[in-house]
């Protein structure tokens, strides 16, 4: 007998929720654009709950993020045809600027341009540089969640961390 | 290892993703190789700003709440969903639902649901253990302290499962002890009550979610094991579990005795 689907939904609430800054984060960097971001995590969470049978216990992190990054890809296939993809400007806003008051103008302007460097990313490079840098993840579980070998996690988390690495480069020789 | 070689590995070496041979050799090459270790300098410190720079975006309330709403939802329209409601008809649903759910019928209670859930939360949780200490003769006499019995606290590291601690828990209005044992990198969450304050169909081992349910009687107690170990797994754990709690029992019995 298995036990009660409400208890079901409350153990999926007990597992999964607690990772939803990560899965809205990645979301958010995928589609570069607040309203979609909130729809695909919506969408996301709802076939997590739909699939939660398939999770056997694990990195329960890594496994909703799997599904986020599934959902978002479909969202923009679907949504936004290829060169449609509206940045939404807050990547521009003051609002997505850091609110720690102690912060320096000049360290939220770097922010800044890493922030649209980031953005500016080709999208493969742009999710496996969000899994890395953000949720620390090692290199097998971003492999696991985009579905590619471990090499080419390697190859574009390079390449997109040598586009950030140029970004500051240039902006020290702007400042000095 | 060529130069080209040991660059085209230094971003792994910085995420610690080298095996410890090909480490080694990268960081042999980086004694000698100003260049590499000017890069990887380079990189440290870029990757520290993107980190330093707070560039997480924070989830819109507007989306919390409505995912609540969404999950309440699925958790009130799951919980109607008995199988044989299922060919029926919405509105006869909603109908029928409210009459069955105002009845109750007598039945042992069934905390296996709870079970689980606590299990979950306490796996999830920072602190699983109110009680940290490997030593049964630290959390034995804790939890005598805490409940109104005492119960056997098999110390099984010997075995390979080592006791973290343990925790009061609630099974609805029953106090529990919960102990907390490690086997691999996985948690066993072990609940143990007296036989007398509640009975409990001992065979109600149960899976949901990845995680197993295993149900077994020491003495006059019963025990609840629950883990995402492989079934095999947890079941061997409870023939040790029940065999160590069984002589523990014996032990006291004869101390009792004499």
């Amino acid at each position: 007998m298995p036990v009660g689907d409400g208890a079901r939904a409350r153990r999926f609430e007990a597992v999964a929720m607690p990772h939803l800054a990560a899965a809205y984060n990645l979301a958010r960097w995928m589609c570069r654009n607040e309203a979609d971001a909130a729809d695909v995590v919506q969408e996301a969470v709802m076939r997590a709950l739909q699939y939660f049978d398939s999770y056997h216990g694990g990195d329960a992190r890594a496994w909703l993020l799997q599904i986020v990054r599934n959902s978002a890809n479909t969202w923009m296939v679907r949504n936004r045809p290829a060169g449609q993809v509206p940045l939404d400007g807050s990547e521009l806003d003051a609002a997505a600027l850091s609110e720690d008051p102690m912060s320096t103008l000049a360290a939220q302007a770097e922010g800044e341009s890493l922030r649209r460097a980031i953005a500016q990313l080709p999208l493969e490079q742009r999710e496996v540089l969000i899994l890395r840098e953000f949720e620390d993840l090692s290199y097998r579980q971003i492999a696991d969640i985009i579905g590619s070998p471990i090499g080419t996690v390697m190859s574009r988390l390079s390449r997109a961390r040598d586009q950030l690495a140029a970004i500051v480069r240039g902006g020290q020789r702007a400042s000095s | 290892m060529t130069h080209e070689e040991v660059q085209s590995l230094l971003d792994a070496y910085l995420d610690d993703e080298l095996d410890l041979g090909t480490g080694r050799a990268v960081e042999a090459h980086l004694r000698d190789c100003q260049q590499c270790a000017a890069w990887l300098a380079e990189r440290r410190s870029v990757l520290g700003q993107v980190r330093a720079a707070a560039l997480r975006y924070p989830v819109p309330a507007e989306l919390s709440a409505r995912l609540s709403a969404q999950l309440g939802t699925a958790r009130r329209r799951q919980a109607l969903h008995a199988p044989w409601f299922g060919a029926m008809a919405a509105g006869l649903i909603t109908a029928i639902g409210g009459f069955l759910l105002g009845h109750s019928w007598p039945r042992p209670p069934d905390f296996r649901a709870e079970l689980l859930s606590a299990s979950v939360r306490a796996v999830l949780s920072a602190h699983p253990v109110d009680v940290l200490s490997s030593d049964h003769h630290t959390v034995k006499p804790w939890l005598s302290s805490q409940l109104p019995f005492s119960p056997p606290v098999p110390e099984l590291s010997e075995q390979g499962d080592a006791l973290l601690g343990a925790r009061v828990d609630y099974l609805g209005s029953i106090r529990v002890a919960a102990l907390v044992y490690q086997h691999g990198h996985h948690l066993i969450n072990v609940y143990v009550w007296p036989l007398s304050a509640t009975s409990m169909d001992a065979r109600l081992d149960t899976q949901a979610d990845g995680y197993h349910l295993m149900t077994a009687q020491a003495g006059t107690f019963n025990a609840v094991m629950v883990s995402d170990l492989s079934a095999e797994e947890l079941a061997a754990f409870r023939e040790r579990w029940r065999a160590n709690a069984a002589a523990l029992a014996s032990d006291s019995a004869a101390a009792r005795g004499q």
